[in-house]
């Protein structure tokens, strides 16, 4: 199984809500609603994540082996009284593939400063 | 205010769009989600429910879309199976033709043989609800359990009262002559009632058929033309339809032509060349019955009732004062009386290749196994580079599959020849063979046989194969002396097996084979070499032709043929062993007056120098003399088989035999003169009474000429036809044959499954054999270094070859064994086919037993004599 995703490494560009998702899981792992609510409040709402559409992604960057699924958080049950919620977390993958999306867009940010792009818009 | 439909409820219908493992898996989750987007948008308005709608259909998609590449890749994985299959198979032409042929020949065989059981006995028969029709008839004396012919008179009735039956509908054979377009011919009449060729759905291929009102009493004469006929006498023309046809002198307007191929069920056509209508209405109860009735059910109704309806409608048309030989009526299943035992005999023969298809698997399976052991490297190499289990059975099991694809289409392609055999030599009168042609559904049978026989050969290696492979590892020499002794142990039962399926058949083909070699070599009573007989008839003959008059006529033939050159002697009698059987008459022997209704005994009416034409011995008293046969003196003589069945223990000669039955005084009767042996009236039947009588004594119309010739009979045909000509132009021209070609026709069955099932045997045995072969010769490869060092340590040749052979021997004589058993708890099955020996015939089992195992133990020694001749520097070297 293991071998056949191991091909999905070379990917290009990823779509918005996958680099949301992962940035949102850069500072420890969450439940869904966590990261819908983070994803949401980082990009004011033009990201929205609908039930369907999250745990869609999720289950796709769990089969490429970018998210995993963990146990949850001590102290996290009690603290709202609803039932277990499932977790995830960053994979080492998914750090890799995040930190080559960042540096592609760098790139492309870098590249934009220096033909003075951003400095119109950026007042 | 109550909601419409409660929103976590419209959630749980939009989670039934995702495959059911994933909802599994996140469906709590996306119910708590959704709930909390719910709470956040103040309860959910309708436009949030519309987003989340379109939000679980967008994303189910996407899981599915998915899915469904993750099946591709399967497909991918499943495709490069089959490529690694090719490619390793490439690499082994001969392993594969010799598979792909051992696959084919069981496959065809099986294919063949379902073939022709399919088409004769499995199909219902090709008429509209078929399934509702049956057979009506009388019941008789001499076969109470059968339902035979009826009389015009039961057909009347049954047609006045057809009681659980919708529609009843009769035929009878008849003969007429047909003068016009070349010589006059005699041809075969079908009488049919009304509704006939609606019953069977026939259709006209030009005019029309016979319509009800030709039936009424006082219609036009019309007939209807067979199509065969039709093409045969008239060259297929059209313009037949209005033309007039005499028959027997009288003329006939023909109405139409029935189309091709057959109208109605073998037994069920009459002649078939010639259609007449006929109204059975008004028939008195006669004594005849000649009449094939079938019947149509109601829907709903049984076929019980129909026979109980039978039964009351005989009673009632007959009285008490029925005919003695009719016991009652009865109905019996059309499909199943056509049939006959001709279905159980092809599950015979389907059971024989099924044997044949298990021993070419076993066959494969072996071979295979024997590569799987010597690709455990391979297998390993494999493991190694991350194939699991799983992956190397898949990958064996694509390998087995196109062996078995290949397999099948070489198998396909035999079937095609194989019923191309059979419909070209199977027996006269096996029903709907012409039907039988390969066609989807065999092709379909031939492919889930293949499919099948890749799960019964290639399994089994395969897993093997693959657990060789992970446990091997990379060491060459991991396979351990158990594992090689376990594998040793399954070739031994692999070989125990085939030998036991090879003896299964070729005692079945030797028990069949026995009977037939009996059956052909047994003493018919008569001398069947250089005899030539013609049916004549005079029936039809231009009116006012009394049977005495006639008596000149068969005089002056009888003359004519003994005068022809070649010819030794000539006579003529009512019938002739072998030929088509006779007329029986009611006689009471002496001291049998209180037989009820009296003795039906065939009786022959005879000129000329019978008794000696045929070679026949006298057993006791004399023949009958030439001044005997004009009939005054009222003598007969009796064959052995009526002085057993009617005096047995006392001396025949002297004794009467009285015409008619008891009570019945006015139709005389014969003084017996002589005991004759008996003659078999068919080969492998035993002789029933007959009697013999002179001609004038009981005058015929039909007669058969019979003509001992020097050297080759056949050669006297022309002359005897030419002879019939000049003696009346008028005359059918019938058939003549030899005596020895209707005994050849009436094995013709038995010669046909001897034939059917010695070749499977032969095939199963070749197969069996060079199964033992290639296991031993494989066993015996594996054991080079071991045989070489016992060589070097001094074992002689003959010891080496010795201690391969005993082992192989003790192997397959366990499997011969095996096999003799099982063939003696089932062989009861082929009884019916037997008519001479016992299905347990000891000489049979013993011969084909001590053959197989001899035939098996050779096989086993020639590669073992092979390795001892090997090198014993080779074999050293290669230890070093």
């Amino acid at each position: 199984m293991s071998a056949r995703h191991a091909r999905s490494t070379t990917t290009g560009p990823m779509t918005t809500r996958t680099l949301q998702i992962l940035l949102s899981l850069v500072d420890g792992p969450l439940h869904g609603y966590g990261i819908k609510q983070s994803v949401e409040e980082r990009t004011e709402g033009r990201v929205r994540l609908g039930s369907g559409t999250l745990y869609e992604a999720i289950h796709r960057l769990v089969g490429r082996d970018w998210i995993a699924e963990v146990d949850p958080p001590r102290g996290y049950a009690g603290s709202s009284g609803g039932p277990p919620r499932r977790f995830y977390s960053l994979t080492a993958e998914g750090r890799t593939q995040l930190r080559a999306e960042l540096r592609r867009m760098d790139a492309v940010v870098s590249f934009a400063r220096g033909r003075d792009l951003l400095a119109d818009s950026g007042g | 205010m109550p909601e419409p439909l409660p929103r976590s409820r419209l959630f749980r219908l939009l989670l039934r769009l995702y495959p059911s493992e994933y909802r599994a898996r996140y469906g709590r989750e996306m119910e708590l989600l959704f709930e909390e987007e719910r709470r956040a948008s103040d309860g959910g308005g309708l436009v949030f429910l519309g987003q989340i709608v379109l939000d679980h259909i967008q994303a189910s998609m996407a899981v599915r879309l998915a899915k469904g590449r993750e099946g591709r890749m399967g497909m991918e994985m499943l495709v490069e199976d089959f490529k690694n299959g090719l490619r390793t198979l490439r690499r082994a032409p001969t392993f594969v033709l010799f598979a792909t042929m051992t696959l084919a020949l069981g496959i065809g065989a099986t294919t063949a043989v379902f073939t022709v059981l399919d088409r004769i006995a499995l199909r219902p028969l090709p008429y509209e609800d078929a399934n509702r029709m049956a057979r009506v008839g009388a019941r008789f004396r001499h076969a109470p359990d059968e339902v035979g012919v009826s009389s015009p008179a039961m057909l009347a009735a049954l047609i006045e009262a057809p009681g659980p039956a919708e529609s009843v509908v009769g035929v009878a054979g008849g003969g007429a002559i047909f003068v016009g377009r070349g010589d006059p011919v005699r041809v075969g009449l079908s009488l049919v009632s009304a509704d006939y060729f609606r019953f069977f759905g026939a259709r006209p291929a030009v005019g029309r058929l016979l319509s009800e009102s030709d039936h009424m009493p006082g219609a036009p004469p019309v007939v209807a033309l067979g199509h065969g006929f039709w093409r045969q006498r008239f060259g297929g023309d059209p313009a037949v339809v209005g033309s007039t046809i005499r028959l027997d002198d009288q003329p006939y307007t023909v109405v139409g032509v029935v189309e091709a191929g057959p109208v109605a069920p073998q037994g069920f056509m009459g002649g078939g060349d010639v259609w007449l209508p006929v109204d059975p209405r008004g028939e008195r109860a006669s004594g005849s019955f000649f009449v094939n009735i079938v019947a149509r059910l109601r829907p709903g109704a049984t076929l019980k009732e129909l026979d109980d309806h039978a039964r009351r409608i005989v009673a009632e048309v007959y009285g008490d004062g029925g005919p003695i030989f009719v016991t009652g009526a009865g109905a019996v299943d059309l499909r199943r009386y056509v049939v006959g035992d001709i279905g159980s005999t092809l599950g015979h023969a389907l059971a024989a290749v099924v044997l044949l298809l298990l021993i070419a698997c076993a066959n494969v399976s072996s071979l295979l196994l024997a590569r799987a052991a010597e690709r455990s490297r391979e297998f390993a190499v494999r493991a190694a580079l991350g194939a699991g289990q799983r992956r190397l059975v898949r990958q064996l099991l694509a390998e087995s599959s196109l062996l078995a694809v290949t397999g099948g289409m070489g198998g396909a392609t035999l079937a095609f020849g194989g019923v191309a055999l059979f419909r070209r030599y199977a027996p006269e009168g096996l029903p709907r063979i012409g039907e039988a042609a390969v066609d989807v559904r065999s092709l379909a049978f031939a492919f889930g046989v293949s499919l099948v026989t890749v799960l019964i050969f290639g399994l089994l290696p395969a897993v093997r194969g693959a657990r060789q492979g992970s446990l091997a590892g990379s060491a060459r020499l991991a396979r351990g002396a158990s594992a090689s002794r376990e594998e040793g142990r399954i070739r031994g039962v692999f070989v125990l097996i085939q030998t036991a399926l090879s003896v299964v058949l070729v005692i079945g083909a030797g028990l069949v084979t026995h009977d037939l070699l009996r059956v052909a070599g047994e003493d018919p009573g008569f001398r069947t070499d250089g005899l030539i007989g013609m049916v004549v008839d005079l029936d039809g003959r231009p009116a006012g032709d009394e049977r005495a008059a006639a008596e000149p006529f068969w005089t002056e033939l009888l003359e004519g043929a003994g005068g022809l050159p070649g010819v030794e002697t000539a006579a003529l009698a009512s019938e002739i062993p072998y030929g088509p059987p006779g007329i029986v008459s009611i006689f009471t022997p002496e001291g049998h007056e209180e037989l009820e209704g009296g003795a039906l005994v065939p009786v022959v009416p005879f000129l000329g120098d019978y008794s000696g034409v045929m070679g026949m011995r006298m057993v006791d008293g004399r023949w009958l003399s030439p001044a005997e046969m004009d009939g005054s003196a009222a003598v007969a003589v009796v064959n052995e088989a009526f002085a057993r069945t009617y005096w047995p223990g006392e001396a025949p000669v002297g004794r009467y035999v009285k015409s008619g039955a008891p009570g019945i005084d006015d139709e005389g009767g014969y003084d017996v003169v002589g005991v004759v042996a008996d003659v078999r009236s068919r080969p492998g039947v035993d002789a029933t009474p007959q009697l013999f009588v002179p001609f004038a004594a009981e005058p015929r119309d039909h007669l058969e000429l019979v003509v001992r010739t020097k050297g080759d009979p056949a050669r006297i045909a022309p002359a005897l036809r030419a002879l019939v000509r000049r003696l009346d132009p008028g005359l059918p021209i019938m058939e003549v044959r030899t005596v020895a070609s209707l005994s050849r026709d009436a094995l013709g069955r038995s010669r046909f499954y001897t034939g059917l099932f010695s070749a499977f045997a032969l095939i199963a045995l070749a197969l069996a054999l060079v199964g033992v072969y290639g296991t031993t010769a494989y066993a015996t490869r594996l054991r080079t270094r071991e045989i070489g060092i016992r060589r070097v340590l001094g074992a002689g040749r003959s010891s080496v070859v010795g201690r391969v052979i005993v082992h192989s021997a003790g192997v397959v004589g366990l499997g011969v064994a095996v096999g003799l058993v099982v063939a003696a708890l089932g062989s009861r099955v082929l009884s019916e086919l037997l008519v001479t020996i016992d299905p347990g015939d000891l000489q049979t089992y013993t011969v084909v037993g001590v053959f197989v195992f001899l035939a098996g133990v050779f096989a086993a020694w020639l590669p073992a004599h092979r390795a001892s001749c090997v090198d014993l520097l080779d074999t050293l070297r290669e230890e070093g």
